[in-house]
């Protein structure tokens, strides 16, 4: 296990230097100082000194700059089994175009007794790989109800075509082996602001940890359907209904849900 | 009321006198221009201010950059054959810079931090110093980071030694612009995250019933399913849209209509300058044809029109002559047909004539894609000169191959050339359209050399990621400029494998328009190449020194769409 964990941080700290090294590309180009100590000859007869910079003291502008990123894409109320839950599903990043340190939060709050029913966060390097995908490794941590537990994670994420938003990982430990989860959506466009989305999630446990609270098989799948309403990009209202599609709740149960997405 | 007409009208009512008294003479509209020309700082010798200024715009908190307390900037009146001392002064509390668009001068001049020279750091001065070696019609506006956006641009003349070769009684500088209530850096943060956030004009259910009903369902699912297949766009003109722009003429949104007055049967020379950030225009005057007597600055053969697009960071001269006492409306649409720009050209002030409608928004199509699939097979006579094939017997052309990557979402398989085509959207006009082949030097070009060799650039994009650049790397990956031949005729030949045009910009040398016209090839500093085109420039590199390349659209600049062109004397190899 430690090992596993081991695995997964390695892409972490190959990361920072990655980053750390774009950031300062500009400052250590050799070959174009010379360039200019050549134009300082050649233009001797220029009325100004030249100015003692390396070239591209400003490449950081033009391409090589960090970016960051926060949605919470599914924020909302629903009920499970009876109970007013809290759904949370959010992401960010952090990073340039080619590496990422990704973060993901997901779970659900139960009103009624006000705890945490089920939390997870993972912390991820991604790289990105090709024009629509990235490649992630990292840590995710699960606390709530049932016993914590800490995985492995390797997974993908991207836009695969006709616009589909696909996650999908893997997720590995000692106690609770592995687990499979696909989570793909679609943005049907309504209107210019209206949004009709479909969206299924899939977890697949190849193996039983009771204490993890995970049983063997199909659980905590679901598919959704979410009408949302973008009254500005950041900020957009939805309705919707979720259906489970396997796992511990009863499988006719149909959840009218109510939330919001926000990005900044 | 949508959110355009809301901030237009804003802007109108709230906060029309604050926007207003930061206009320098030049952009001021109602009989303030004199037959003389327009008013400018004039002279030898500039003191140039540059400060970031807070003020209330249409009720909202704005952060503009000012030059000498004006937005636009000043006009600048040179006079071809002067030695200038400009001291530019930095009252930012960052660096800042003024790069001459379009402009003959000392590397060292040329205003680009990073390559020319250090930039001018927060409360520094720089004296830049050249002689005018040309005369027309210019502009001027910040090489470091957004500061564009934020109004730091604004024109210049430069009034020739000689007479020119057309006469007018009249003349006015019609500034095109973008402004957003937005920070610069927020516009780009979008562009990054959310690429396509601006773009409101999307196909959507309704418009793929509408489509099935005229196409039917298997043509239109395999339509989608084509573009789909690609994750590319068909509505994408304009990242950046009348979303969050306003478009302004000489600092004036379409309410506050910009006007200029006129005397019937007058000749008007309109110095039009596209300064904006992000945005292509669609310009036309209804009722009015345009008679195009310069690009770039540079004069041609008159040739009249009834509209032309212009590119970011292009410039046209045109005469008009209006015939009757009455108003005409200066329409300048964006080239998503999401917003616009207007001015009145007026005999008295106050008059207005009709505001055409915009026009709806085209789609981009498979040639846009690069993919020709033969159906243009036949090629216009002006087509297949425009290849012009004389040079490639000389040049030293070599297969052209550049990184697949993640920045590189698609490849033009069939990039062909479109400079005799119509600018994107203007397709099925029935009036008159500029195209490029239609610009001839009214001189003969001064080198007519065949080119010693051949460089090819790939356009290459990821709209997803909003990674923009040549060849697959972003200036930020580039380790070195592209080395030229002090004196050496290059020919440059840019496929555009975007589904963008792009208006590319090369600094400190005219290039000629490989149109395939022989002798008169129109001399431009910038070419706007529109999707799936490939297109070649030959210059002459007679200009010692670094000199920055890139595509002019300020986010995709950012982005990393810049090269650095390397004039060095020695062989290169």
């Amino acid at each position: 296990m430690k090992r596993m964990l081991l695995l997964a941080l390695l892409p972490l700290t190959s990361m920072a230097a990655e980053i750390d090294h774009s950031a300062h590309t500009a400052a250590v180009q050799p070959a174009p100082v010379e360039a200019q100590h050549d134009h300082a000859a050649m233009t001797a007869a220029a009325a100004t000194t030249l100015p003692a910079s390396s070239m591209f003291i400003t490449a950081h502008e033009h391409g090589g700059m960090l970016n960051q990123f926060l949605m919470a894409e599914r924020f909302e109320r629903q009920q499970q089994d009876g109970d007013d839950v809290t759904v949370w599903d959010a992401q960010g990043w952090l990073g340039g175009d080619y590496h990422k340190l990704w973060l993901k939060t997901e779970g659900s709050w139960l009103h009624d007794t006000s705890e945490v029913d089920h939390g997870e966060v993972q912390l991820l390097y991604s790289r990105a790989v090709a024009p629509f995908w990235d490649l992630q490794a990292g840590l995710r941590y699960d606390d709530g109800n049932v016993a914590s537990r800490s995985y492995a994670v390797f997974g993908v994420q991207g836009l695969a075509p006709y616009w589909f938003e696909v996650d999908a990982a893997a997720f590995i430990n000692e106690e609770s082996g592995l687990q499979l989860r696909v989570e793909a959506e679609y943005d049907l466009r309504l209107t210019q602001k209206l949004f009709l989305q479909p969206r299924l999630q899939l977890n697949h446990a190849f193996d039983d940890d009771k204490a993890g609270g995970i049983r063997q098989g199909l659980g905590d799948s679901n598919l959704a359907l979410r009408l949302r309403y973008e009254v500005v990009r950041e900020f957009a209202p939805y309705v919707g209904v979720e259906q489970d599609i396997g796992g511990h709740r009863q499988p006719d149960e149909l959840r009218l849900v109510a939330g919001v997405r926000f990005w900044y | 009321m949508n959110r355009r007409n809301f901030l237009h009208s804003s802007l109108l009512t709230g906060g029309a006198l604050a926007w207003q008294s930061l206009l320098p003479a030049w952009a001021q509209g109602n009989g303030l221009a004199t037959l003389a020309g327009v008013p400018g700082l004039q002279g030898n010798e500039f003191d140039l201010t540059v400060a970031g200024e807070r003020s209330l715009i249409a009720g909202k908190n704005a952060r503009h950059i000012r030059l000498n307390g004006h937005f636009p900037a000043p006009l600048l009146r040179w006079r071809e054959g002067d030695a200038l001392t400009l001291r530019v002064h930095n009252m930012l509390d960052e660096p800042t810079s003024i790069h001459w668009h379009g402009l003959l001068l000392p590397w060292q001049m040329d205003g680009v931090p990073g390559v020319s020279f250090d930039g001018i750091a927060p409360g520094a001065t720089f004296t830049y110093q050249f002689p005018l070696k040309q005369s027309g019609t210019y502009w001027y506006h910040s090489h470091s980071g957004l500061q564009e956006q934020s109004g730091h641009y604004g024109p210049i003349i430069i009034d020739p030694r000689e007479p020119e070769p057309f006469t007018y009684e009249r003349e006015y500088v019609i500034v095109l612009s973008d402004w957003t209530f937005e920070s610069p850096e927020r516009v780009f943060h979008k562009l990054k995250t959310m690429g396509q956030s601006y773009n409101y004009q999307q196909r959507t259910l309704g418009d793929f019933f509408r489509d099935v009903q005229r196409d039917g369902l298997d043509a239109t699912l395999a339509e989608r399913m084509m573009w789909g297949d690609m994750r590319m766009s068909r509505t994408d003109l304009a990242d950046v849209t009348a979303a969050t722009y306003t478009y302004l003429v000489n600092g004036h949104s379409p309410n506050e209509n910009w006007t200029g007055l006129f005397k019937a049967g007058e000749r008007i020379r309109l110095r039009l300058i596209n300064a904006s950030s992000m945005s292509i225009f669609n310009v036309r005057i209804p009722g009015l044809p345009l008679t195009v007597v310069m690009a770039d600055g540079q004069h041609v053969q008159p040739v009249e029109t009834d509209e032309l697009q212009i590119g970011t960071a292009e410039t046209y001269d045109i005469i008009v002559q209006p015939p009757a006492e009455q108003p005409y409306t200066l329409y300048a649409e964006s080239n998503d047909r999401y917003g616009y720009a207007r001015a009145t050209l007026a005999p008295r002030a106050g008059m207005e004539a009709a505001v055409p409608v915009l026009r709806p928004r085209p789609l981009l199509s498979m040639k846009d894609m690069g993919m020709n699939h033969g159906q243009h097979a036949a090629a216009t006579p002006a087509a297949v000169a425009a290849e012009d094939h004389s040079a490639h017997t000389a040049a030293d052309t070599q297969g052209h191959a550049h990184p697949l990557n993640a920045g590189v979402a698609s490849i033009a398989a069939n990039a062909v050339n479109r400079l005799h085509e119509r600018p994107l959207g203007l397709e099925n006009e029935t009036h008159r359209v500029l195209v490029y082949t239609e610009l001839r030097s009214l001189q003969p070009n001064a080198d007519q050399r065949v080119p010693g060799r051949e460089l090819e650039l790939h356009l290459t994009a990821n709209m997803e990621r909003y990674m923009w650049s040549f060849d697959g790397l972003k200036y930020s990956e580039v380790t070195a400029p592209i080395p030229l031949q002090l004196n050496e005729r290059v020919r440059l030949t840019f496929v555009n494998d975007t589904m963008m045009p792009h208006p590319l910009h090369l600094h400190g040398m005219f290039f000629d328009l490989v149109t395939g016209d022989d002798s008169h090839k129109p001399r431009k500093h910038t070419l706007l190449l529109k999707p799936g085109e490939k297109a070649s420039i030959d210059v002459t590199a007679d200009a010692l020194g670094l000199w920055a390349f890139h595509c002019h659209l300020l986010y995709h600049m950012q982005a990393g769409m810049m090269r650095v062109f390397d004039v060095r004397e020695g062989v290169v190899s």
